[in-house]
C-alpha cells in the first residue's frame, strides 16, 4: 500500500494544487489513514 | 506518506498565511486547529470560500490513480463530491471524455439555468459550455419530440449516477451538482420514468436528419439494477456547474452507440463558419463525433492561412529569386560591354591619329614645330596623353571637349582664338565620324573633359584660368579685358571676402560683447531690485515690531545682517521705539556684549532720534527708496 501510494504521490505536482486540492488531500489521508487502521484491525 | 502530509500541511499553512489578512479571525483558529492536528475547520473555511474552485488536473489523476490501486474506495469518492468523472476520466479513452460534456448538461440544465437564473454569482467562470447553452436554449424547440429510447449500459453502478437526469422531466430538474450530497445509502429506482428521451429533446430540427437522429435506449433493467441515484429534488439548486458537467458527462460515455455529436451541434455553430461545410453524412457516421469536432472549425482558418501561406512563399520567392539572379548576371555584362565600346570605339581612329601625331609631340617638346603650333595645339595634348594608361578616356575626351568650349564662355581659350577652335573641332569630328561610323555620344565624360584637356592641353595659360574661373560673370569682362587682369579677379574677391569675413567677426564680437554687457546690466538691475524688495520687507518686518520688547527688535535688527539695512529700520522705527531701544542698547554696551554691532545701532538710534524732528531724513530714505522703485 505504501509504495503504490508513494507512486500517485509522487506523480502528484504539488506545486500546482490548490487550496481545494490540499484540502481534498487531506480528506484523502485521512481516509487512507482510516483504511489502514480498519485493515490493522482486521 | 506522514511525510507528504506534512508537505501538504505546510501547504496549507503558507496558502493561509498568504490570505491572513482578507480572513484573519478564521485563519487564526484555522492554523490553530492545524497545529493541533484537526482539519475540519479548514475543510468548512474551503468548502464556504473556495467552492467553486476546480479540481486541479494533478488532482484528479492522483485520486483516479489511488481508485485505480484501491486505495480510496468510490463511496469515499461521493462523499466529498468526486465520483465517477474523476475516476473516469483517467480511465476513459479522451474522445470519449470530450464527446461527453456537452450532452450532459444540455436536456436538463437549460431550462434550469434560463428559468431560474439563479447561477452562483461567485462562479466567475462559467464553463464555456453552459454559456453556450445558455445562449441556444432559446432556440432549442421543446416540441421536439424524439420517440427513441435511450439506451444505456453502464459499466459500473457509479456512472448511473450520473444518469439520474432521466428520470426527472426537463423543465424541472434544475442544474445541480447531484452526486455531491447523494448518500450512498440512498437508493432510488429509475422506475418512474420507463422511457424518458432526455436527449432527443433538445436537439433541434435543423441539427438532426431524421436518419441521424439518435437513437438513444434506456436500458430500463441495467438502470433498475443501480443502487445509487439521486433524486433531484433533493439535489441543493444550482451549486457550481462546474462540477455538474463534469459529473454528468460519464452516462453519455457509457453509451458509445449514441450518435451524441449532432445533438450538441446547433446549427448556429455551423452557421457561424460558413466557409466549412459540415457533413452530415460524416457526422452521422461517427459514433464518436464530439463537441471537440467544432474545434476544427476555429482551427479551421489556421490551417487554412498556413496552407495559403506555403504556397504563397512558396510561389512568389522561387519566381523572383530566378528572375532577380539573372537580371542582375545581364544587366553586368552590358554595362560593361557599353563601356567597353564606347571606349573602345574612339581608340581605334583617334589611336591612329595619335600614332600618326606621335611624333609631333615629341617634335614639340624637343621644340621642333614651334611654328606649327596652332594648328596642333589640339593635337599637342593627344600627343602627350598617350604614354598615360587613360589614353582612351582622354582621346574620348579631347572630342567632346571642344562642345562644352563653344558653349561655355571659358576664359582660359582667349590666347588661342576663339575663331580658329571652331575650325579645328569639324575636322576632328568629321574624321571621327568618318572613321569609325559611330555617333559621338560621350555622356558622361562631359564633365571631365572640361578638366582635363583645360590642364592638360599645357596651353600657356590656360590651367591658370580654370582654376581660379569664377561663375560665369566673370566671363565677359575677361573677354573684354586683357587676359593680364584674369588672374586679379580670384585676389581680389579674396580681399573682399576678407573684409567681409572681418566685418562679420568684428560684428559678432560686437554683438556678444553687447549680449554680455546686457547680462552684466541685467544681473546688476536683478541684484539691485532684490535687495530693494528685501529692504522694503526688512524695514516693514520691524515696524510690526515696534509693540514688542526691545530684546526681540534688536535681535530682529541683527537678523539683517547688513548696517546699511539696520540703520534704514532704525530710521523708519517710531520715537517711542528708540526711546524705548536705546536702553537695551546701551546695557548691552556695558555688558560688552556685541559691541561692535551694538556701538553701531546705538550710534543710528542716537542719529536718527537728532535727525527726527526735521523729518528731512525720512522724506530723504523716501524719495531714495521711489527712485530705486522706479529704477
Amino acid at each position: 500500500m505504501e509504495t503504490t501510494l508513494m507512486d500517485s504521490i509522487n506523480n502528484l505536482n504539488i506545486e500546482k494544487l490548490n487550496i481545494k486540492d490540499l484540502d481534498l488531500i487531506l480528506k484523502i489521508l485521512d481516509e487512507l489513514a482510516k483504511n489502514k487502521e480498519e485493515i490493522e484491525v482486521i | 506518506m506522514e511525510n507528504f502530509k506534512t508537505v501538504i500541511i505546510n501547504q496549507i499553512k503558507n496558502f493561509l498565511t498568504s490570505i491572513y489578512s482578507l480572513y484573519q479571525d478564521e485563519i487564526t483558529g484555522i492554523l490553530n486547529d492545524i497545529e493541533n492536528n484537526n482539519f475540519e475547520s479548514f475543510h468548512v473555511f474551503v468548502e464556504k470560500y473556495y467552492h467553486d474552485v476546480f479540481y486541479s488536473d494533478d488532482l484528479k489523476i492522483f485520486v483516479s490513480d489511488l481508485v485505480s490501486k484501491n486505495l480510496i474506495a468510490n463511496t469515499f469518492l461521493e462523499q466529498v463530491g468526486l465520483n465517477e468523472p474523476i475516476f473516469n476520466a483517467a480511465s476513459i479513452p479522451p474522445i470519449i471524455e470530450i464527446s461527453s460534456r456537452p450532452i450532459k448538461v444540455l436536456p436538463n440544465t437549460i431550462n434550469g439555468i434560463n428559468n431560474s437564473s439563479q447561477l452562483n454569482p461567485l462562479s466567475k467562470t462559467l464553463p464555456a459550455e453552459i454559456i453556450y447553452l445558455q445562449n441556444v436554449s432559446n432556440e432549442v424547440s421543446p416540441e421536439i419530440n424524439v420517440q427513441e429510447t435511450v439506451e444505456i449500459t453502464p459499466t459500473s453502478s457509479e456512472e448511473i449516477v450520473a444518469e439520474v437526469p432521466i428520470d426527472a422531466p426537463s423543465n424541472e430538474v434544475p442544474f445541480t451538482e447531484a452526486p455531491v450530497d447523494v448518500q450512498s445509502e440512498e437508493v432510488i429506482p429509475i422506475d418512474s420514468t420507463p422511457s424518458v428521451p432526455v436527449y432527443p429533446e433538445v436537439i433541434p430540427n435543423e441539427m438532426v436528419d431524421d436518419a441521424i437522429a439518435p437513437s438513444i435506449e434506456v436500458n430500463q433493467e441495467s438502470i433498475n439494477n443501480q443502487e445509487y441515484v439521486t433524486p433531484f429534488e433533493q439535489v441543493p439548486f444550482m451549486e457550481t456547474p462546474v462540477n455538474v458537467q463534469s459529473e454528468e458527462v460519464i452516462p453519455i460515455d457509457s453509451t458509445p452507440s449514441v450518435p451524441v455529436y449532432p445533438e450538441v451541434t446547433p446549427s448556429e455553430m455551423v452557421d457561424a463558419t460558413p466557409s466549412i461545410e459540415v457533413n452530415q453524412e460524416n457526422v452521422s457516421n461517427q459514433e464518436y463525433a464530439t463537441p471537440f469536432d467544432q474545434i476544427p472549425f476555429t482551427e479551421a482558418p489556421v490551417n487554412v492561412q498556413s496552407d495559403e501561406v506555403i504556397p504563397v512563399e512558396n510561389t512568389p520567392s522561387a519566381p523572383l529569386y530566378s528572375e532577380v539572379t539573372p537580371e542582375v548576371v545581364e544587366v553586368t555584362p552590358q554595362i560593361s560591354n557599353d563601356n567597353y565600346t564606347e571606349i573602345e570605339v574612339p581608340e581605334t581612329p583617334l589611336n591612329n591619329n595619335v600614332n600618326d601625331n606621335i611624333e609631333v609631340p615629341f617634335a614639340n617638346q624637343t621644340g621642333m614645330f614651334v611654328p606649327e603650333k596652332e594648328e596642333k595645339v589640339e593635337e599637342t595634348p593627344i600627343e602627350t596623353e598617350t604614354p598615360t594608361p587613360l589614353n582612351n578616356i582622354n582621346e574620348t575626351e579631347v572630342e567632346e571637349e571642344k562642345k562644352p568650349v563653344v558653349n561655355e564662355p571659358v576664359i582660359g581659350f582667349s590666347e588661342v582664338q576663339v575663331d580658329e577652335l571652331p575650325k579645328l573641332e569639324t575636322p576632328l569630328n568629321e574624321s571621327v565620324i568618318e572613321n569609325e561610323d559611330t555617333p559621338p555620344v560621350m555622356p558622361i565624360p562631359i564633365y571631365t573633359s572640361n578638366e582635363t584637356p583645360m590642364e592638360e592641353t599645357n596651353l600657356k595659360e590656360e590651367p591658370t584660368t580654370p582654376i581660379y574661373s569664377p561663375p560665369t560673370e566673370t566671363s565677359p569682362l575677361l573677354k573684354s579685358i586683357d587676359i593680364d587682369a584674369k588672374p586679379e579677379l580670384p585676389v581680389y574677391d579674396a580681399e573682399a571676402e576678407e573684409r567681409r569675413e572681418q566685418e562679420r567677426r568684428e560684428r559678432e564680437q560686437k554683438e556678444k560683447e553687447e549680449i554680455e554687457r546686457n547680462a552684466k546690466e541685467e544681473y546688476k538691475r536683478t541684484i539691485i531690485e532684490s535687495q530693494l524688495h528685501y529692504l522694503e520687507n526688512a524695514s516693514s518686518y520691524i515696524q510690526n515690531l515696534e509693540d514688542e520688547t526691545p530684546e526681540e527688535i534688536y535681535n530682529s535688527l541683527l537678523i539683517l545682517n547688513d548696517i546699511r539695512y539696520i540703520y534704514h529700520c532704525i530710521s523708519k522705527l517710531s520715537l517711542e521705539t528708540l526711546n524705548k531701544l536705546l536702553p537695551y542698547i546701551e546695557e548691552n554696551i556695558k555688558e560688552n556684549k556685541k559691541n561692535a554691532i551694538n556701538i553701531f545701532i546705538d550710534e543710528a538710534i542716537k542719529r536718527t532720534l537728532h535727525s527726527r524732528p526735521n523729518d528731512e531724513l525720512e522724506d530723504s530714505h523716501e524719495g531714495y527708496s521711489r527712485k530705486r522703485s522706479a529704477a
